[in-house]
């Protein structure tokens, strides 16, 4: 017996290596490259994540609709780092822990099929919420680089950006026609259509959507009345896109008009006035063909943009208004870009690009007081200039290296108080940005990244040229913020079902704009002013995420930890600590998805401060061949949510924000 | 300036379209070897002229040649002419499904996937493994 047993042990043994060794079944292959992510805004060209030069998620259309998000910001604030701010007046993302109060989303780089949907001008708009104009049930998938992307994209790409790729340009989505319904407590109505078709080896489509809301009432004890009416918080918007597209050639265009009542009554409103309202208007429009010969691939853009922002607001006496008030401020801008990528080697290739953009706005606004009408013009140029090259010198190993230069070209400064006008300085800025990046690959499953870049972000002309004469005063010498990041990525697919990722960022902020007052006690004296922050703003990240699939259920889960300080002082609005955990569960034609966010407290030096809170999304969504049907629950926390305010836009310091809903949605599709 | 940009269009206008959302070469190249290494009647070796892929196939060991019965082909003419020649056709985008790829490697949902023609799949000298069929959509 024992001499059967050790041979037969020892020929178990001799097998072991070979087991061990044995290679992977072609399916465990295919599957592994079918479940890879690409994107392609880390290098203007398709990348799969691991080897693209950048902290990197890509959020699927499929886990898209079965977690029901119905806005982008919804949808970015369950991606680990970033989180959302509501202060009624802008839907902000915060990045890293950190939001600037007011930030009117300048610091993020959004972009609809690539193309930027931010503004030189920026005003009141954020394009994450209802004023992102695409139903997110159209969305192919968003791809997220958390970090800057200046050296490629310029102005904006500063904390993060984020581009959106639509079914239409990804060329998937099925039937020809589609449509859908959603009702939802709040008063909250949407409707969307879509048709899609071929003709002369075009394929085209026309998207129409519409959005109400009816607006929640908000508890303000600090607030006379002691709440804000429902009607102070309605919004509603409607959009129109279409595309064409044949072979390398697509046409895209989009409308969107959204009116938001402003519940906490900015700029000396009257508080619960239904009056005081937000109106965006925009309209844009790109041709952008993209060709590949032997050795190089072509992309060509032009594309136009025009915004209209409009305010409109019921000035209360009480707090030092003078009545009626408005702004309009009108931006249009047109712009091109080149761009070649060479294949100059088989380890080395360059990316060379140049992008200009001509913007004029105009600023007018009236006080209702004795300023009477005064306005800004601005006419600029931007333009962005950029190499980049990615060499392989070895299979494991990547290297890539660009240098970007950016410049803001005023040609035409004027302020005007009612017939009379004066010109303001028109210095040009430059900036050079660099990035580095080092990815190593020593197998299958690991991969590291060491990242080096710089973002940027030019004044807006808001910031920087705006004035009414009274409560806000300009600042031509305003310079440009700049944020220098170091990143260390280990990321690790453990096997088919799990990967994890950690990282490591530590950030140098400098000349951070944000909004002062302006000293003294003369005609402006104590106005808002756009100003240069003079000590440099330093950070660290810790991020940690895992992603498992345990048959048909996906679990996610992601941990961050963050600091900010200037001066070894802690910065105000900092969640230092954030996590979120998601699981989907699919069967058949169902998915149940469920989520939780934990967003640290917050807190200003002021004394303001806001609790930390959990909120959590549960939807399920059962679809058939033709049809789908979704019903969503958000932010079923007991405890209500607040966000803090920043001080030009409320006369309170913190406000609650949305809290629960509960949203149904039927859909189909021919 | 603008007469070199204006010969670079007119050139770039004479060479293959490109795809806004296209699978990334490297992930492309890996699909590929699993089609080539796994077909049916297959020589183990592709036909390929997109200097991208190739240099992926290469980097991954696949033998890249024109005799190859499996070819890469990017647009409707390359599509067709590897539907004639009996070549299992796998294309770029949907669009190529309909003239003459059998199969075609897309992105959908920042994901590679595959789809196959129900029409074309049989008309290759080389057929497609069941673990690549298996995953594939099927187009009818």
């Amino acid at each position: 017996m024992r001499t059967a047993v050790l041979p037969a042990l020892a020929l178990a043994l001799a097998a072991l290596p070979a087991l061990a060794q044995a290679p992977p079944d072609v399916a465990d292959i295919l599957e592994e490259i079918t479940s890879t992510e690409s994107l392609q805004a880390a290098g203007k060209a398709s990348q799969d994540v691991a080897s693209a030069p950048a902290d990197v998620t890509v959020l699927t259309a499929r886990d898209l609709q079965a977690l029901g998000y119905r806005t982008l910001r919804d949808a970015l604030a369950g991606v680990q780092g970033f989180r959302a701010n509501d202060d009624r007046a802008y839907q902000g993302l915060g990045m890293r822990g950190l939001y600037v109060l007011g930030d009117q989303n300048s610091r993020v780089l959004v972009l609809l099929d690539g193309h930027a949907l931010n503004s030189p001008a920026d005003v009141g708009a954020s394009r994450l919420g209802e004023d992102f104009g695409l139903p997110l049930e159209l969305v192919d998938h968003v791809e997220i680089i958390r970090g800057p992307a200046s050296s490629l994209y310029g102005n904006n790409a500063f904390l993060a950006l984020v581009n959106v790729v639509s079914q239409e340009a990804a060329g998937t989505g099925k039937g020809t026609l589609a449509a859908a319904v959603t009702a939802g407590s709040g008063g909250l109505g949407e409707a969307w259509a879509q048709a899609r078709g071929t003709a002369g080896g075009f394929q085209a489509s026309l998207t129409a959507s519409g959005f109400r809301r009816s607006g929640t009432s908000i508890l303000q004890p600090e607030l006379q009345s002691g709440s804000v009416p429902a009607e102070a918080d309605q919004e509603k918007a409607q959009s129109l896109n279409l595309g064409l597209r044949k072979g390398g050639f697509s046409l895209a265009g989009f409308l969107l008009d959204r009116t938001q009542s402003l519940a906490l009554a900015p700029y000396l409103g009257r508080v619960g006035e239904a009056g005081n309202q937000y109106r965006n208007r925009r309209m844009g429009a790109e041709a952008r063909f993209e060709a590949k010969q032997e050795r190089a691939a072509w992309t060509f853009r032009l594309y136009g943009d025009r915004t209209e922002f409009r305010g409109d607001y019921l000035q209360d006496p009480a707090r030092g208004g003078a009545g009626p008030a408005w702004d309009r401020d009108p931006d249009r801008s047109l712009g091109a870009e080149v761009q070649s990528r060479l294949f100059l080697a088989d380890a080395f290739t360059l990316t060379l690009g140049t992008e200009w953009r001509n913007h004029r706005f105009e600023g007018i606004s009236t006080s209702g007081g004795g300023v009477g009408t005064v306005g800004t013009r601005v006419a600029a140029r931007i333009g962005n200039t950029y190499a980049e090259g990615e060499w392989r010198p070895a299979p494991a190993w990547t290297l890539v290296a660009g240098l970007q230069y950016a410049t803001l070209t005023p040609t035409e400064v004027v302020n005007t108080v009612d017939a009379g006008a004066s010109a303001l300085p028109r210095d040009a800025v430059g900036r050079t940005t660099p990035r580095l990046a080092v990815i190593w690959k020593p197998g299958p499953r690991d991969t590291f990244k060491l990242l080096y870049g710089q973002g940027f972000r030019f004044p807006t002309f808001f910031e920087r040229y705006y004035t009414d004469q009274e409560s806000q005063a300009a600042n031509p010498t305003l310079a440009p913020e700049v944020v220098t990041t170091v990143e260390g990525i280990w990321s690790r697919r453990w096997n088919a079902r799990l990967r994890t990722q950690v990282s490591a960022t530590r950030f140098a902020w400098d000349k951070l704009i944000y909004s002062g007052t302006v000293a003294g006690e003369g005609p402006m004296g104590g106005a808002v002013v756009y100003l240069n922050r003079g000590e440099r703003i330093e950070g660290a990240a810790w991020e940690a995420e895992a992603s498992l699939r345990l048959g048909s259920v996906e679990l996610y889960g992601g941990l961050g930890a963050y600091r900010w300080t200037a001066d070894g002082t802690s910065l105000g609005n900092v969640a230092e600590r954030t996590a979120v955990l998601r699981g989907i569960h699919r069967s058949g034609s169902g998915s149940l998805a469920l989520e939780g966010r934990y967003v640290g407290p917050r807190s200003l030096s002021g004394g303001a401060s806001v609790p930390g809170n959990v909120q959590f999304r549960a939807s399920y969504r059962l679809e058939w061949r033709r049809s789908w049907f979704q019903v969503t629950a958000e932010d079923l926390g007991d405890r209500p949510r607040r966000d803090l305010v920043g001080a030009e836009y409320a006369p309170v310091e913190t406000t609650a924000t949305d809290g629960r809903r509960l949203l149904a949605t039927v859909g189909t599709r021919f | 300036m603008f007469r070199k940009l204006g010969v670079a269009a007119l050139a770039a206008g004479l060479a293959l379209p490109g795809s806004a959302a296209e699978v990334p070469p490297k992930l492309v190249a890996k699909l590929l070897k699993v089609i080539v290494t796994t077909a049916e009647g297959g020589n183990g070796a592709i036909e390929c002229h997109d200097f991208e892929v190739k240099r992926e196939l290469l980097a991954l060991g696949v033998n890249v040649e024109d005799h190859g019965l499996v070819a890469w082909v990017t647009d409707p003419q390359s599509a067709l002419k590897a539907s004639v020649a009996h070549k299992l056709g796998v294309g770029s985008s949907l669009v190529l499904l309909d003239q003459g790829a059998a199969l075609v490697i897309v992105n959908e949902g920042g994901r590679p996937t595959l789809y196959m023609s129900a029409l074309l799949k049989d008309n290759a000298k080389v057929k497609p493994s069941d673990a690549v069929a298996k995953i594939s959509k099927v187009m009818k």
